[in-house]
């Protein structure tokens, strides 16, 4: 018995140590197994050999040798297409003479209703034959002018833009239509809860500010607006001191130049003296409330903003895109997913005026879910005020961020456009490429710091619309 | 979720639009096939550091079996359901949780997938669409919730408004018997017939490399795009893909040469529809008939200069709008329609007159002046098109879908160019021999009156 044990121990003792072996071994798989198909999607993103790829092209600067215009370009030749943005200054309808609003949108419709020795007919078959895409566009502070063309007819683009802002024939009959357009569209404006909302919210904020205005105007001003009228306000508002021109797309930057002084040739030169007076706006004002029988409750909440060149605009906007972005970081969407049955509209964004910085965001729910809704707006706000965002949110809010705006670029039209918002707002030649870095260069304690200042119980305002059930 | 799919109508009326539209842009775009008989097209469009992936089987509607209809639609929900890899949800969070925009849609022709992304996500999007092209994984619940919502989806169809009812019924007495005429959702009772099996056997049957076209528009190379399409999509299996050309069922002849009509009343109708199909032949990308037939088309309807709303709106008053299209991005037939929208039910008799004599007046009159301009008109603006990368993997992924290569998309400017006023007038004659089928829409409460 003995030496059978002792012959036996040993024999145990190697089948132990075997065994321990075997089971390290395989604990080590079981806790490796899963890393190996864990997969790791940021992993793919960081090594993908597409990684480094950001816009091509560098925008440069131009100016046009008689007129001496300056505008921002990119060239970009895949296809044999350009779009020119135009952004008039001063021209929106805040500047409008109070006794003539929506000036500027009859304009927008009158303007291509034939100029020179063009006939509307004549005028609008040349654009529709060479597919010259001709728009123009009213907002607060700017007017608009959208010009998208084929290479080989830049041209014949550039003429007919040229005779649209500088010989429009302002025939009568084209204009009265306007004014009824633009009547029964101020009008629907009314009946539509949504915008009625926002024409009733507007008086709330700004008051007496020409920012209350739609560009619409009013029935009154807009009947009384004539032939002269017209004329003098358009010659007067494009100058050459308001122009700001985005160029994208297949074209030289000498063919461009060139193209700048054939758009503008015959405006003035002349310094714009309208003035638009600073506002003041109470952010802490008491709710505001419109009482509808509406099967959805629409509202917006404001708060002060931030102009988008000050060193806080990136982080305060990360802070909103957690609160109430488009992403799934969204704090309000989470919170809707998780109580049940609770579906909630809610966007909120950053909005630059010339003399307002804004946080708009809309929202909207059933009469019965919108107190909710409100109260878990308001405690997400002062909880986003108090503590801030989290190391998670961070990284997912500028992977969202980062990804997501590139796709804006889809249309040659926005990045024209954004290359003429980069010179109102001074964001520099390199904003395209350098734009997703301002992101990912923001730190919590940025955010943070930021949140507290601008999540409080004094900057949030609520404006609403319908029937809010009361109750619980 | 709500997950789009394209029933006959929508497609109708989308291809329409996008054709009439397409150009022949894309020359800088490339075609080629992996191993296992992916074919891949690469549209390169340097603007910006973004690109739209589409993965397109080859199989719809018109490819189910009997009595199993809506077969592919469900499917095409479940690939959102998760697979080996990836739990129920998953796909879709991680595309958006990276900025990007993923959906999927289901035709009588094909069933696709697509993701819009910044292009330094491309290869994740690459990634998951190749897992679950092998690695569907879908448990009996999911399974079952999933049949709810798109029963559900079904029901919100039907019952959103009452068109949508007429549609579908005008559709399976126009195509008379053949699978066009279904709904591509199937019907409710045949979604609730579908089994999980069903759907598993369909799935390993035609989601295939062979069976599929993998589109890449945005901003990459082609040499990049044939290392991430090998990297990817390169490892996949073929599979046994039958030939499925004898599904689509030719329309019956006798049919199309009798003149025949269908009339739904509801009460609820305010705006009166009339739309009149005529069902043509699948055409050749070649064929001199398919731009003859554009070109009428645009010259018809495609602004409110043309003969019909001239005629009928601005003239006599008789309609609230009319239009033409040409629907022949299909496997099948392509199907030529005259829409009109009014008010008044005693207009009817005469508007549907209107259609038959302005399409033969409007032939009669056309010039080659006249023809010239309405080629500019129908190409000037294409190449706008296409140089949104995501809409231009759209019209690519509507004209391979129907069995057009990317060369006829290259080449449809010079088609359309090419054709002459003789070709257009015989090509399209036929218009005054094929009867088309008419559908009604009309309010209940004027029925006593006509009668």
């Amino acid at each position: 018995m003995k030496n059978d044990f002792s012959k036996i121990t040993p024999q145990l003792k190697r089948l132990g140590s075997l065994l321990i072996i075997i089971l390290f071994a395989y604990g080590a798989f079981l806790f490796l197994t899963p890393q190996i198909y864990r997969f790791n999607p940021q992993y793919l993103v960081e090594t993908s050999i597409l990684k480094k790829k950001n816009f091509a092209s560098n925008v440069q600067e131009i100016t046009s040798p008689q007129l001496k215009i300056k505008a921002y370009l990119y060239e970009e030749h895949t296809n044999p297409i350009v779009s020119v943005s135009v952004i008039i200054k001063k021209m929106g309808v805040a500047y409008e003479p109070s006794a003539l609003t929506g000036i500027g949108t009859i304009l927008t419709d009158v303007l291509l209703k034939g100029a020179g020795k063009y006939s509307n007919e004549s005028f609008n078959e040349i654009l529709e034959q060479k597919a010259i895409q001709l728009a123009f566009r009213n907002s607060k502070d700017n007017f608009y002018g959208n010009l998208k063309f084929i290479t080989k007819d830049q041209n014949t683009a550039a003429k007919m833009f040229n005779l649209a802002i500088t010989q429009p024939i302002f025939a009568q009959k084209y204009i009265q239509q306007a004014k009824q357009d633009i009547v029964s569209l101020y009008l629907h404006q009314t009946e539509k809860p949504d915008s009625y909302l926002l024409m009733q919210a507007a008086r709330q904020i700004y008051g007496n500010h020409p920012y209350s205005r739609t560009v619409y105007g009013t029935p009154q001003t807009v009947k009384k607006i004539s032939v002269n009228d017209l004329k003098k306000y358009l010659q007067e508002k494009i100058t050459k001191e308001n122009l700001i021109i985005g160029i994208s797309g297949d074209i030289s930057a000498t063919e461009a130049e060139n193209m700048l002084d054939r758009m503008f040739a015959g405006i003035k030169n002349k310094k714009e003296k309208t003035v638009l007076e600073d506002i003041d706006i109470d952010f802490s004002a008491p709710e505001f409330h419109i009482d509808k029988k509406l099967p959805q409750v629409v509202g917006y909440f404001y708060a002060k903003g931030i102009s988008e060149q000050h060193p806080d605009f990136y982080p305060l906007k990360l802070a909103l895109e957690v609160f109430s972005g488009g992403g799934l970081t969204s704090r309000i969407q989470k919170s809707a997913r998780e109580d049940k049955g609770l579906t909630y509209g809610v966007y909120g964004q950053i909005i630059n005026y010339d003399k307002a910085d804004l946080i708009i965001g809309r929202f909207s729910s059933t009469p019965k879910n919108m107190p909710q809704l409100m109260s878990v707006l308001q405690k997400e706000w002062l909880k986003m005020g108090k503590k801030g965002i989290t190391e998670t949110e961070l990284e997912q809010v500028k992977n969202y961020l980062t990804a997501s705006e590139p796709l804006r670029y889809a249309d040659i039209d926005n990045l024209s456009a954004t290359l003429a918002y980069m010179q109102k707002k001074k964001l520099g030649l390199d904003y395209l490429q350098k734009r997703n870095d301002y992101i990912n260069n923001v730190t919590l304690k940025d955010i943070n710091r930021v949140a507290r200042q601008y999540f409080t119980k004094d900057n949030l305002r609520f404006m609403t619309i319908g029937e809010i059930e009361k109750g619980e | 979720m709500p997950k789009k799919f394209l029933y006959s109508l929508l497609v109708f009326l989308i291809c329409g639009s996008f054709a009439s539209k397409a150009s022949a842009a894309l020359k800088n775009a490339e075609e080629f096939f992996l191993d296992n008989g992916l074919q891949v097209i690469v549209i390169p469009n340097h603007k910006a550091p973004i690109v739209k992936q589409v993965v397109l089987y080859k199989v719809g509607r018109i490819d189910e079996p009997e009595g199993k209809g809506g077969i592919a639609h469900f499917l095409e929900h479940l690939m959102f359901r998760g697979t080996h890899k990836f739990a129920d949800g998953q796909f879709e969070k991680l595309i958006e949780a990276n900025g990007g925009i993923s959906n999927a849609a289901t035709s009588h022709d094909y069933t696709y997938y697509h993701q819009f992304l910044s292009v330094d996500r491309l290869e994740l999007a690459m990634y998951l669409e190749a897992d679950r092209m092998t690695g569907l994984k879908i448990s009996d619940k999911a399974f079952e919730k999933e049949r709810e919502v798109v029963l559900q989806e079904r029901q919100q169809r039907l019952n959103t408004s009452p068109t949508n009812k007429f549609w579908e019924k005008y559709h399976r007495y126009l195509w008379n018997g053949s699978l066009y005429g279904e709904p591509v959702s199937g019907t409710s009772k045949e979604i609730r017939s579908i089994t999980k099996e069903d759907v598993l056997e369909f799935y390993h049957k035609y989601y295939k490399p062979n069976n599929a076209i993998l589109i890449l528009s945005g901003d990459i190379d082609v040499e990049t795009a044939k290392e991430l399409a090998q990297k990817y999509y390169g490892k996949i299996n073929s599979g046994a893909i039958d030939d499925r050309k004898n599904n689509i069922a030719e329309v019956d002849d006798e049919f199309l040469h009798n003149e025949s009509e269908i009339i739904s009343r509801r009460k609820d109708v305010k705006v009166l529809r009339l739309i009149g199909s005529y069902i043509l032949p699948h055409y050749q990308g070649n064929s001199p008939s398919l731009y003859s037939l554009i070109l009428l088309s645009e010259y018809l309807s495609e602004s409110v200069t043309s003969p019909f709303y001239k005629k009928m709106v601005t003239d006599e008053h008789l309609a609230l709008s009319s239009e033409t299209a040409f629907d022949y991005l299909n496997r099948g037939n392509s199907m030529f329609a005259v829409y009109a929208y009014f008010q008044e039910s005693k207009n009817l008799l005469k508007i549907k007159k209107m259609f038959k004599e302005t399409i033969k007046e409007t032939l009669d009159r056309l010039t080659e002046k006249e023809l010239q301009k309405v080629k500019n008109r129908l190409l000037a603006g294409m190449v706008y098109q296409y140089d949104n990368p995501a809409t231009a993997a759209d019209i690519t992924l509507r004209w391979l879908g129907a069995g057009y290569s990317l060369a006829d998309i290259q080449q449809f400017e010079d088609n359309i160019e090419k054709v002459t006023l003789q070709q257009v007038l015989e090509n399209t004659s036929m218009l005054n021999r094929v009867y088309p089928v008419w559908g009604m829409l009309l309010p209940l409460s004027e029925e006593k009156n006509e009668k």
